[in-house]
């Protein structure tokens, strides 16, 4: 036999092995590991640009550049009720859960139904300033591409702490039926990473994935910043079924008023 | 069809395919999973230079191995080594023979790799070489060892498979 001929026969004999070795290992189900990549390569994504602006800004500010308040819009009031479009997410979610890493959450309705209408981070801004517990909201930003990214600064009297939020449509993965108002909730944390120290993913059966994160790096030298929201209050800000790329009309129309001209973070 | 749909639409036909091997890998489902998941991430953040590549496929490939040995580099100052295998037991006991993963297993990371590209993946010396960044004259002196090796730890009934 040739050397040829012996190589290519061990080739295949050792090929067949690894195969046949494979299938009696019986794999376990695949799992949804292409929709996690996709989500964890947004999130990357937008942190790079966010971490780009934030250097910008730095730099900026270390040339004696003053940013100028003008486009800053004043805190915004919370309105005292829902638009009646809308639907207050369920009061119950399963906080006792918390300490899982995902968990499945009913809103308490479903997706809000009828018109909805491109959402914009004027929108976003709005109705996250609507979500947040009590206190002073300032610093506000959003994603200078097509990205729906907002983020801001909550004073709740302990001093200013961000918080930011992204909503993305996922492409829909398997062939699993739509279940109206139940959210898949991540939730991230990351003690040792100031950008990453609690991040809330909610992922709807149509491919809508709200992020909220709640970062606790230091604005100026010093130790880390508190953090802006607990943990059951990210979940629930992220579980809040109004969120997605297309919102509420309302939403968006009361966004424009509130935040005409916001600083776009990734200039 | 927007560039995530593209990456979707490629990372769910190859998805399967890339757990195999990071499974042969590594041997551990766990781990496979997690590993495929990082590469695929990584995939999706260089995706408008990934589908420049020739081999698409391979590209994915090579992402998934550099984030095995990535870990395994990350691992090694806290992770014991495999123990070394007792070839009296497994040959005068057919019940502990050993099993072609098994073998691969307890090889070194790199000499893994080699064997899988090689002979599970079908790619070249050069292909392999291009992959783990090392010299041509390497990848086939190591596949040599490694096949020596392999014969040296399977069973007695397997030896044919190199015999010559």
């Amino acid at each position: 036999m040739t050397e040829d001929l012996r190589a290519r026969e061990l080739q295949a004999r050792l090929r067949a092995d690894l195969q046949a070795g494979l299938h009696a290992e019986c794999p376990p189900p695949l799992g949804d590991v292409v929709g996690a990549a996709i989500r964890d390569g947004r999130r990357l994504r937008r942190k790079r640009r966010i971490g780009s602006a934030v250097t910008v800004i730095a730099l900026l500010a270390a040339g004696g550049v003053i940013v100028g308040d003008r486009v800053r819009p004043e805190r915004v009031e919370r309105p005292a009720a829902l638009s009646p479009q809308t639907v207050p997410p369920g009061a119950t979610a399963p906080m006792a859960a918390v300490q899982a890493r995902t968990l499945t959450i009913h809103s308490g309705t479903v997706r809000a139904e009828g018109t909805r209408t491109k959402a914009t981070s004027a929108a976003m801004l709005h109705l996250l300033t609507m979500l947040l517990p009590p206190g002073r909201t300032s610093h506000y930003g959003v994603s200078a591409d097509d990205d729906l990214l907002v983020q801001l600064s909550l004073d709740d009297g302990r001093g200013p702490a961000m918080v930011r939020v992204a909503v993305d449509k996922i492409v829909p993965l398997g062939d699993e039926p739509p279940h109206a108002g139940i959210a898949q909730v991540t939730i991230s944390s990351n003690p040792g990473n100031c950008r990453t120290t609690l991040a809330v993913d909610a992922t709807w059966p149509d491919g809508t994935l709200v992020e909220v994160e709640v970062p606790t790096c230091p604005a100026t030298a010093g130790g880390p910043s508190r953090p802006a929201l607990t943990t059951d209050e990210a979940i629930r800000i992220a579980a809040d079924p109004r969120w997605g790329v297309a919102m509420d009309p309302g939403l968006v129309a009361d966004g424009a008023k509130l935040f005409p001209a916001v600083p776009v973070l990734n200039r | 069809m927007t560039e995530d749909d593209e990456f979707a639409e490629f990372a769910n036909a190859h998805a399967e395919r890339l757990r195999n091997t990071a499974f042969m890998l590594c041997h551990d489902w766990h781990l496979a999973q997690d590993l495929t998941q990082t590469a695929l991430t990584k995939l999706f953040l260089s995706w408008r230079r990934a589908v420049q590549a020739d081999n698409l496929t391979a590209y994915a490939q090579k992402i998934l191995l550099r984030t095995y040995l990535d870990h395994r580099r990350r691992r090694s100052s806290t992770e014991s080594t495999p123990g070394v295998l007792h070839e009296p037991a497994y040959r005068e006991n057919p019940e502990l023979r050993l099993t072609m993963l098994d073998a691969l297993a307890r090889l070194p990371e790199r000499d893994r790799a080699i064997v899988i590209l090689r002979y599970f993946e079908d790619y070249t010396v050069e292909q392999v070489a291009d992959v783990l960044e090392v010299p041509v004259s390497i990848v086939k002196s190591q596949t040599r060892r490694s096949l020596t090796k392999l014969r040296e730890l399977l069973a007695a009934d397997q030896l044919a498979l190199f015999a010559g």
